[in-house]
């Protein structure tokens, strides 16, 4: 319904609510070019902390994406407006709370524990921790912008015209995490990692100011009587258990001081069967719930729909694939090409940016083509070339110059670029109107799935497969120059054959995409992603 | 001076009362000792212990493990059992990386975990042991008693990781030539500052800090021109024999 009361007219509203979901979505990827940076500021041991590590990365996706699932929802009952500064300001904090999460925060949870149990924590881990419940307090925020940006665009616009909105909020969602990378090697170059973070502060309170101000139309305001007890607070409880089982499931843990072998746990240890099938689990108990909830957080009448699971199902794939590559870049180039850190957060930034520039400008075509020729031939395409160029990359060695590595990564990032428009366009089309924000979210949310997915189940394969390779290796004396040159060459290897798993996994998501049918394509959704 | 007659229990108690509360109820202080009794001591405590836990962490100025200065000591964390058994996980800070491994002691024998796999394989034993700094009749205890000037009694203070514990506060100056060798080379030889925190009932060190120097080609990532060594002891007497790690 349209607002006459707003102040400011709507697209200046919708420019406003996307620089907090831009930051928020910077925040997703902006550490993968910088972690080998923190982690040695943190004196964080790589090859027995690597897996803890990783969840700096999959802590951030997994929130954001658990946030995303329920916070729109519960802004139609708290109102838009006190939702979106809530979760505006849990942003802020968490953003601070990274900034300093070496200092006081850690200095306290140590005091906790003395005070406690009488252990002593290692500092370089507790701080590790603090860093990783910040990234994930600062991920619930940013990602619980994004479905109350939605829905503000829903207040706002008629639903003939809310196509382009909800395209421009999926955009900017998107833009961020692409170049986040980029962004964060830039400041590392010149300044210390925790100014990614400082300078989120001023942009938020910045934001927090105007917004609180200029978005006070009643309708954006209204708190629904009995407001909370309508909320779905046990389908999103049972959707947030899956997920983070899920991914423990998938995260491998060391027996920390005892340092047992890797490859002595055996592929799929114990704990991880257990976690998994939790997920399952708790999977089957939120659809269960959602079939009989009054306000489900999902409509799950949507999955019925001609293409909408097909084309989710391929998204979550192109998550998993995506993600391994954009990972696995930053780590190839820190630990095998780059001399410093600084240098290496710089070059990471640069070299992703052959993979993600290519894949945003092919997005535009992608459009184009899909309303041409429909979603299944683009998507197809797209996924074809992805696979190719994953597949080349899986060649990459200690000699591979930057050159080499430059129309590979762009040769991938074009093909996940032409996906982006058949398979959001797919998912969105095929819902009725007043549930296409509910599916361009679920559309944000099965990639982010499927990111949290990969990150995890890479680091898992990596340290295994790195572990298993360095027992082949004849037993040598402590000459650690040559030890060095043989794990360098292992995790050429091994970085190698996961770009290889994620070729695979781009190959077989055209499976789904293949059995998307042609339907409508509706043009205003051509820059849907 | 105040009489009390102890045949008047009610007086008595009410006198008690009042003590504590103008002592501030504190727990009776021990008997004051000069400082090279504490530590004194101290040694002869360390000395008959059986086994304990530790915790030798290194901040500021970098202490480099090879000649090419091209790893450096972090930390080591592990059990130290009578006469010459340690199980310990060391970290290594290299140019862009930190690194962790583990080792096993006993006596001659050596086991120690490869950098990438963590696979346990035994080798001959080289380059610096906690079992011989830690060994109580020939490792840092000998030091302490021989090495360390000017030694002052501090006062009772509080360690963050031992909330309401008020130990004794020792310092003075150490001479690093005994340290060097015993160390390998790692600490010394230039003489340091040295702290002490003790336990007043039972002479338990809980820690040990040195304050070294570094040479200008050891600074610390922020130009740091001191090594601080914080050694921590725990679980006194609490550690079961270590046994040879699994080998592969």
């Amino acid at each position: 319904m349209p607002l006459h009361r707003v102040s400011l007219s709507k697209a200046w509203i919708i420019a406003l609510i996307c620089l907090p979901i831009f930051l928020g979505s910077l925040d997703v990827t902006v550490v993968s070019a910088v972690l080998p940076h923190v982690l040695y500021d943190l004196e964080i041991p790589l090859q027995s902390e690597l897996d803890t590590a990783a969840w700096v990365v999959s802590g951030y996706l997994l929130a954001y994406s658990v946030a995303m699932t329920f916070m729109g929802a519960l802004s139609d009952r708290l109102g838009r407006r006190k939702v979106y500064l809530l979760a505006l300001a849990i942003f802020a904090l968490g953003s601070y709370l990274v900034a300093i999460a070496d200092g006081w925060p850690t200095r306290i949870a140590l005091q906790i524990a003395f005070r406690l149990g009488g252990s002593r924590p290692d500092p370089a881990l507790a701080s590790l921790w603090m860093l990783v419940t910040a990234r994930m307090v600062q991920a619930f925020g940013g990602g619980a912008m994004v479905p109350v940006g939605m829905a503000i665009a829903g207040d706002l616009y008629a639903p003939s015209a809310l196509a382009r909105p909800l395209g421009v909020i999926a955009a900017i969602d998107t833009i961020g995490w692409v170049i986040g990378h980029l962004y964060g090697g830039i400041l590392t170059r010149f300044y210390d990692w925790r100014m990614i973070f400082w300078i989120n502060l001023p942009l938020c309170a910045l934001a927090f100011i105007v917004i609180f101000f200029s978005l006070n139309a009643p309708e954006l305001s209204k708190l629904r009587r009995g407001a909370l007890r309508g909320m779905d607070w046990i389908g999103a409880g049972l959707i947030s258990i899956a997920l983070l089982a899920l991914n423990i499931g998938l995260s491998r843990e060391t027996n920390q001081g005892d340092q047992l072998s890797l490859s002595a746990q055996g592929y799929l240890p114990k704990f991880a069967i257990v976690y998994l099938a939790l997920a399952v689990l708790f999977l089957v108990l939120f659809v269960f719930r959602e079939r009989r909830a009054t306000h489900p957080l999902i409509p799950l009448t949507l999955f019925r729909r001609v293409n909408f699971s097909p084309a989710l199902l391929a998204n979550f794939l192109i998550g998993v694939s995506l993600f391994i590559a954009i990972a696995n870049v930053p780590l190839f180039i820190n630990t095998l090409v780059a001399e410093t850190l600084q240098q290496g957060a710089w070059d990471s930034g640069w070299m992703l940016s052959a993979l993600t520039v290519p894949m945003a400008l092919a997005a535009f075509p992608s459009g184009w083509l899909t309303v041409r020729l429909g979603y299944r031939l683009p998507a197809a395409f797209g996924l074809g070339l992805a696979g190719i160029g994953l597949l080349l990359m899986s060649h990459w060695g200690l000699a591979t110059p930057y050159k080499q590595m430059v129309p590979q990564l762009a040769l991938t990032g074009i093909g996940f670029g032409l996906t982006m428009a058949p398979i959001a366009a797919a998912a969105i089309n095929a819902s009725p109107a007043p549930q296409r924000g509910s599916a361009s979210g679920l559309v944000i949310i099965f990639r982010l799935v499927g990111m949290t997915v990969g990150v995890s189940a890479l680091t898992t394969y990596g340290l295994q497969r790195v572990a298993h390779l360095t027992v082949m290796l004849p037993v040598t004396s402590v000459d650690l120059t040559t030890a060095a040159q043989n794990g360098m060459l292992i995790i050429a290897r091994v970085i190698g054959e996961t770009f290889l798993i994620a070729a695979i996994v781009c190959l077989v998501a055209i499976l789904p995409s293949l059995l998307l049918k042609p339907g409508k394509v509706v043009e205003s959704l051509e820059g849907v992603e | 001076m105040i009489h009390v007659d102890i045949r008047k229990p009610l007086s008595s108690l009410c006198f008690f009362l009042l003590l504590c509360i103008v002592t501030g109820c504190e727990s009776p202080t021990p008997q004051p000792l000069s400082a090279d009794e504490i530590l004194s001591s101290a040694v002869e405590r360390t000395r008959g212990l059986k086994s304990f836990h530790f915790v030798i962490d290194c901040e500021g100025a970098f202490a480099y493990l090879t000649e090419d200065r091209s790893l450096a000591f972090g930390r080591a964390e592990g059990n130290f059992y009578t006469p010459d058994q340690v199980r310990a996980t060391i970290r290594i800070i290299s140019p862009g990386m930190i690194t962790e491994m583990s080792m096993v002691a006993l006596g001659d024998e050596y086991w120690e975990t490869d950098l990438l796999s963590g696979e346990w394989r035994k080798l001959p034993s080289a380059g610096f042991n906690p079992a011989t700094l830690l060994a109580p009749q020939s490792g840092f205890q000998e030091i302490l008693l021989n090495d360390v000037s000017n030694l002052r009694f501090e006062g009772l203070q509080e360690l963050p990781e031992l909330p309401g514990q008020n130990l004794y506060t020792l310092s003075g100056m150490l001479g690093g030539d005994g340290l060097y060798s015993l160390s390998y080379g790692l600490i010394g030889p230039q003489p340091m500052a040295i702290r002490m925190w003790v336990d007043p009932q039972t002479f338990d060190v809980f820690r040990v800090q040195l304050d070294e120097p570094a040479t200008s080609a050891e600074t610390g990532p922020q130009g740091e021109t001191t090594t601080i060594w914080q050694v921590d002891f725990w679980d006194f007497d609490q550690i079961t024999p270590i046994t040879p790690p699994p080998e592969n």
